[in-house]
């Protein structure tokens, strides 16, 4: 867990959109707080309050003053429509680049999209 | 937070340095003179039952209430120094703690003592035997107030010794340490022989006159506690906690 | 901002005629936990004691909260060095020990030290010279949280402790920095650890500052490339390559500095971008012939 190659907060918050985006964490549900993350997974403070600013800011969590931090209404639409937004430059686009290194035509990939999807 | 620290300490940490050294030595003192006592009475029976008493045995323990705290406080300066650096405390008040401590030590041995020595004066009254002092260095005097200050201030001198010695191998290491010796320890028979102003190998009484010999022995005793003191304080500021403690 | 902040401008300190840190300037900011990271004799040890008056310096500026600590009561009374090998009385309890500092630390807080002694199974009789080394560090550990100083400097303390003690450590300090923040230093060579329990990073080497930066920073400072040999070196011309490792024709190479399209480029030459560890990359940057100890 958090072993990847963007900053520690960076995947702390990805974590948490992931877990929305998923479900795991629904709207107006609370999610844990700054010290109960750092304790849990022994991570700075600092760091944990981080991610935690930057899903504020977001709109995908709101604060309760004395309470603690929530699920903001709307926020598993608003992942998803950004993720939809990077989906063909993240995902599409390198695909192609690769089928190309590789001399696959798009109509050969879209065959195998079709097959793979057929049968569903 | 800020706000917080500077509150002042609870007891002003020179005073807390004192106290808590003075119990340490006051506590091994303890010891020290219970064993002391039951040594002298073994050796008044003994020398009464094979031959006679004729002279004071508690006066030979003066050595040993000498060196013994003296070594005491060598290793105790080695020992505490970083104890009182690592709690957040100055190197002035451990200074300052450690010669209040040397003194308060010394006039507590020099209390008990001459208070024992009045005891043993009063037994050998009661069994008729004669009380004189024969231990070399002592003043060839009956008079207990004359004792009692000559063997104070020289108990005082010794433990600022100890202070010194231990001082000085922190900061100047085993080969300086070794050669500073005659410095660090030499004021201990400065002055042993000030005091034994009539059998000492000086015979200050005859410079002086005998009624000056002891006042100038205790003012110069009282000097050399003043310089042995500067010199602690000011080596004392500069020290290093060493490297290693275990 | 809670706690002392600290800054060192040119600091050199000597042993005798052994340079032990050669005119250093760092800062570490208040209320932060900082890792101050080297290799053994990298001078870790020495700037610590330098920071907490233990040992005077040669020349140079040392600042903490704003002043010289040399002699300086209020400083002292809220800066704490934790050194590995346990500055207190060997010869006493440890119950006796609590008392002493509790006399003497204005924040000494006697319960969370006496909950610690429990966490740590610590018999308040015992004597530290009677202790393992794994335990003397533990209540190196009660006496630097319990004592709740502004500036804490931990050395390396952690390292004689068994797996759990150390994790109970990590939660202790990490509870106890979270209800009463302040600055706190941890030092060691074993890093992987503690890495996220740092938010700045201080890296020493041969008594000099290799790098300060915030532990994300320089965490993502670093990065693999692996694939086939001969794209992997043309991937890397010109960048600043810290290791490389073949494996038949697959080569990795450890970079420093990364690029914006670092990720587009690998992805073009069908190469894999990884992670480097903390830990990795300080053995890396301090890399001479790794000793046995960190190649553990």
């Amino acid at each position: 867990m958090f072993d990847g190659r963007d900053p520690l907060y960076v995947q702390i918050a990805d974590q948490i959109r992931s877990d929305v985006l998923t479900g795991a964490l629904r709207a107006e549900e609370q999610v844990m707080s700054t010290t109960q993350y750092a304790t849990t997974f022994r991570i700075n403070p600092a760091t944990a309050a981080k991610a935690f600013t930057e899903l504020v800011d977001e709109g995908v969590l709101y604060k309760r003053r004395g309470i603690g931090m929530f699920v903001a209404e709307g926020a598993r639409e608003q992942l998803l429509a950004q993720r939809r937004a990077s989906f063909f430059a993240d995902v599409v686009e390198p695909m192609l680049e690769q089928a190309r290194v590789l001399g696959i035509g798009v109509e050969e990939i879209v065959e195998r999209l079709r097959e793979k999807e057929g049968p569903r | 937070m800020t706000v917080d620290v500077a509150r002042a300490p609870r007891v002003s940490s020179v005073r807390a340095t004192a106290q808590w050294l003075l119990m340490m030595h006051l506590y091994l003192a303890m010891w020290a003179w219970a064993m002391a006592i039951v040594v002298v009475t073994l050796a008044i029976v003994v020398i009464n039952t094979v031959g006679e008493v004729q002279n004071s045995v508690l006066s030979f323990a003066r050595q040993g209430a000498i060196w013994f705290p003296f070594s005491v406080f060598i290793a105790i300066t080695a020992a505490y120094l970083p104890v009182h650096i690592a709690a957040g405390l100055t190197r002035r008040s451990l200074a300052r703690g450690s010669i209040l401590a040397a003194i308060g030590t010394g006039i507590a041995y020099g209390l008990v003592y001459n208070g024992l020595l009045l005891v043993e004066r009063a037994v050998f009254g009661a069994m008729g035997w004669e009380w004189r002092v024969l231990e070399g260095m002592s003043p060839d005097t009956a008079d207990p107030l004359a004792i009692a200050t000559s063997t104070t201030l020289t108990f005082v001198v010794a433990y600022l010794c100890g202070l010194l010695v231990g001082i000085t191998y922190m900061r100047a290491g085993g080969w300086w340490g070794t050669l500073a010796l005659p410095l660090t320890v030499g004021p201990i028979l400065v002055v042993s022989v000030l005091f034994a102003y009539e059998s000492g190998p000086l015979e200050t009484s005859a410079w002086f006159g005998s009624d000056q010999a002891s006042p100038i022995a205790a003012a110069a005793s009282l000097l050399i506690i003043a310089v042995q003191a500067f010199a602690f304080d000011r080596l004392t500021r500069g020290v290093d906690v060493p490297r290693r403690t275990t | 901002m809670s706690g002392f902040g600290v800054e060192v401008r040119d600091l050199t300190a000597r042993y005798d005629a052994t340079v032990a840190l050669d005119s250093v300037s760092f800062t570490i900011r208040p209320g932060v936990i900082t890792g101050l990271l080297g290799r053994n004799g990298s001078g870790k040890t020495t700037a610590l004691s330098v920071l907490a008056a233990f040992k005077r310096r040669a020349s140079g500026t040392v600042l903490v909260d704003g002043e010289d600590p040399w002699e300086n009561e209020r400083v002292l009374a809220g800066t704490c060095l934790v050194r590995e090998s346990g500055d207190v009385a060997q010869d006493q309890k440890l119950k006796d020990t609590l008392e002493f500092l509790a006399d003497r630390r204005p924040l000494f807080d006697t319960q969370l030290a006496g909950a610690l002694m429990d966490r740590f199974e610590l018999d308040p009789l015992n004597r530290p010279d009677r202790l393992s080394r794994g335990k003397r560090s533990a209540f190196g550990v009660v006496v630097g949280i319990a004592s709740r100083t502004p500036l804490t400097l931990l050395d390396e303390v952690h390292l004689g402790m068994d797996a759990p003690s150390r994790y109970a450590f990590y939660d202790a300090l990490l509870a106890d920095w979270l209800e009463h923040p302040r600055t706190i230093v941890l030092s060691s060579h074993l890093i992987g650890e503690i890495e996220r329990l740092l938010e700045d990073v201080v890296m020493l080497d041969r008594g000099a500052v290799l790098t300060v930066s915030d532990a994300d920073t320089l965490r993502s400072s670093g990065l693999t490339v692996t694939g086939p040999a001969h794209d992997v070196a043309a991937f890397v011309a010109g960048r600043e390559v810290v290791a490389r490792q073949h494996l038949g024709r697959t080569a990795q190479a450890t970079l420093v500095g990364p690029r914006d399209d670092d990720a587009a480029r690998a992805r073009a030459a069908g190469l894999e971008l990884g992670p480097v560890a903390l830990q990795d990359l300080f053995v890396h940057l301090t890399d001479r012939v790794p000793t046995p100890e960190e190649a553990r």
